[in-house]
Formats: structure tokens, sequence, C-alpha cells
């Protein structure tokens, strides 16, 4: 059938192909397409500009070997673990009056970064049994003990940081004017609480059986906070409120 | 001369004492010659007694709580600790009066917390001495 040039021609038959054509032209007029903001392309009008990456706040970070795991292995820690059948115990060849605590109490912090047995339960434990007995001896030693928290703290590990606060809850109350002492440190340790402060659990009615555990972090942080107004003087809670604004005081 | 006489009336009165309790029960006559039994003798006879009975802890106490700390460390109890290691006083926490610490008998030392650290499941463990 001959078609002549500028003159209707015949209705159109079923299926052909020029309205598929006009379809794809539209398809690509109305497909969008996704690229990265502040370039000449997210100006064009079809296109969507993707969201910003994330940044990464609560991802867990590698643990690097401690200077903990280098000397322990050397041997110099007089420590030694017993098995007992209630759990492992730490034994002392040397009595811990006689350490000095300026030399051993940063090395056990530095150990709270480890994860694996027996490193973090050294760590743990020695830390724990230290600041028991230390007295006195531990308000000197506080400003060398803050980049090992913070180092800690930066690692983003969830079974590291319970660890570390508790630590941290222990360290405030082992003797006087170490709640006074920390006070100027806030700005090195409170920034990473205030990433994790908002991870609880909502449970609704239900009941949390874990909870003697002390595992929840977000519980873990408002403890910590709470003994850091108490402990820190006059001068804790404005300080605590400038890195955390949403933290309210308890007293 | 009252110096001479001021030793005898002591040994009269004792004596006075002693020939009268011959009278008296066997009791009262165990507890006079103890008296008169010098100190070092007492301390090898306490060294030299062991338990006659032994039992299991069914509640918790603060003598439970001691009791378990000492057999942690690898003592039956405080007697045999300050026999073994010839110490006259134990460390204790001021505060709750529990163990503090503790030397082994490889003379390592275990160091123990203020609070309580028997727990309920351990309670039946602890074994309690009765001379």
């Amino acid at each position: 059938m001959v078609m002549e040039e500028g003159r209707p021609g015949p209705s159109k038959p079923a299926g052909d192909r020029r309205p598929q054509k006009r379809q794809k032209k539209d398809k690509q007029h109305d497909k969008q397409q996704p690229c990265e903001g502040f370039s000449i392309k997210a100006m064009m009008k079809n296109s969507v500009v993707r969201g910003p990456p994330p940044a990464g706040s609560v991802k867990e970070r590698p643990a690097k070997h401690t200077a903990f795991r280098k000397f322990y292995e050397r041997g110099d820690f007089p420590i030694a673990v017993q098995h007992e059948c209630g759990g492992n115990k730490i034994a002392w060849k040397v009595q811990i009056e006689e350490l000095d605590y300026h030399y051993f109490l940063p090395l056990f912090f530095d150990g709270l970064c480890e994860t694996e047995f027996p490193y973090e339960f050294f760590a743990r434990q020695g830390v724990h049994d230290l600041l028991e007995h230390g007295g006195n001896r531990i308000l000197p030693v506080v400003p060398q003990l803050i980049i090992p928290i913070k180092n800690a703290l930066n690692l983003r590990n969830r079974q590291v940081l319970c660890t570390t606060l508790k630590v941290i809850q222990h360290l405030v109350v082992s003797a006087e004017m170490v709640g006074v002492a920390l006070v100027p440190y806030y700005r090195q340790i409170l920034p990473v609480l205030n990433i994790f402060k908002h991870m609880n659990v909502n449970l609704g009615d239900g009941i949390e059986y874990g909870q003697q555990k002390r595992e929840n972090i977000g519980v873990l942080i408002q403890e910590t906070l709470e003994l850091f107004e108490r402990y820190g003087g006059e001068n804790a809670y404005i300080n605590i409120k400038y890195m955390i604004p949403t933290y309210w005081s308890c007293m | 001369m009252v110096t001479q006489e001021g030793p005898d009336p002591p040994t009269c009165v004792e004596e006075k004492p002693s020939l009268g309790e011959s009278s008296m029960s066997s009791k009262e006559a165990l507890n006079t010659e103890d008296l008169k039994m010098p100190k070092d003798s007492e301390v090898t006879t306490e060294a030299d007694i062991k338990p006659k009975s032994v039992r299991r802890a069914k509640t918790w106490s603060d003598v439970v709580e001691n009791l378990y700390r000492f057999q942690q460390a690898g003592y039956r109890d405080e007697v045999e600790y300050k026999q073994v290691k010839q110490v006259e006083q134990v460390d204790f926490w001021p505060e709750t009066g529990f163990v503090k610490k503790l030397q082994r008998r490889d003379n390592t030392f275990y160091y123990y917390n203020r609070q309580r650290e028997c727990e309920d499941k351990d309670v039946r463990k602890v074994k309690i001495y009765v001379y």
C-alpha cells in the first residue's frame, strides 16, 4: 500500500509500533538518574541526588595489639590465673601495696581494649583489684589514665564499652577527689558516651531478665554520668551538659 | 620481811582453793589447771587441735562469707591459716569485716572485694568445721 506524503494515512492498525516508540521516549524523560550531590549533574531535571554516606559513628573500629598484651607475654606482670570452680581468679605474685601505680595502672587500663582471653580477663580483673586496694595512690595517676580510656571508648565495641564504663564507675568511687580530678577530661571521654546514650531497649511492659548482667549501654552511660555529677563537684553538671546536651541533673 | 611474806599468802591462797576444789566439780578443776598453764603451751595446743566434725552451710552469713574466702584460698578456716602462715592477724575490710587479703600456700596473694562474693549457689559448698 502506497502512502502519499502530506495526506493523512489510513487509521492505524492495532499493534503499531509508533505509540511504543513514543512511550520509550517518555520513559527516558521520566527516568530519574541518581547522582552525587553538589555536582553539575545534580542540576539536571531528571536527576535525583543520593543522600550522604553513613558517618559510621556507631561502627566498630578494628582493635590493635596493645602494650598490655606485649608486656604480659614478656612476663612483666606479677599475676597468674587460678581456675576455680566458680570462675577464674587472679593470684598476685607481689602484694598490691608494693606495686608502682604510675607504671602498672595505666598499663592495665590500656588492656581494656583487648577482647581475647586471657588478656581481657587480666585487664578487667587487674584494674578492679588495683582500684579496690589503691587508696590514695590512684589520684596522682588519673591524668595518665585518660588516653587509655579514650582509646577503649573509641573502638565502639559493645563489650569493650560495657567493660570500660564499669571501670570508669569504679574509678570515680575508688578514692576521694578522683571525680573532681576527672572534670577537666570530660571533653575527651564524653563525646563517645553522647553517641551511644540512646542505645536503650524498649521492652514495653516486658521484664528485662538480664538486668543484673548490666549490659545495656544506655543504662550504663546514664549511671556513669550520674556518678560523674555526684562526685565531680560543683562544675561537673555544667561540663557534662556542655558535652551531652540531653542529660538532666540527678541531684 | 614483808616481801618474804608477800609471796606466801598468794601461794597459800592458791593452795587453799586447790585443796577445796577437790570437792568441787571436774569442770572447775580443769579451768583452774588451764589458767595455770603458760601461753606457749596454749599455742601448741591450738595448733594441734583438729576439727572434730564438718557440716555444710545452708544459708549465707558473714561467717559463711569469710569461710568461703578462706576455703577459696586453700585453707579450712582462720585457725588453719594462722597456723600455716604463722600470722597473728588477718587483713579484714574495716567497713564490712570480710577478709581482705590472704596469702596462699604457693605464696601468691588473693585479694577480695569489700562486698559479698559468695553467691547463693556457692553457699552449699562452704564447709563449717566444728572444733
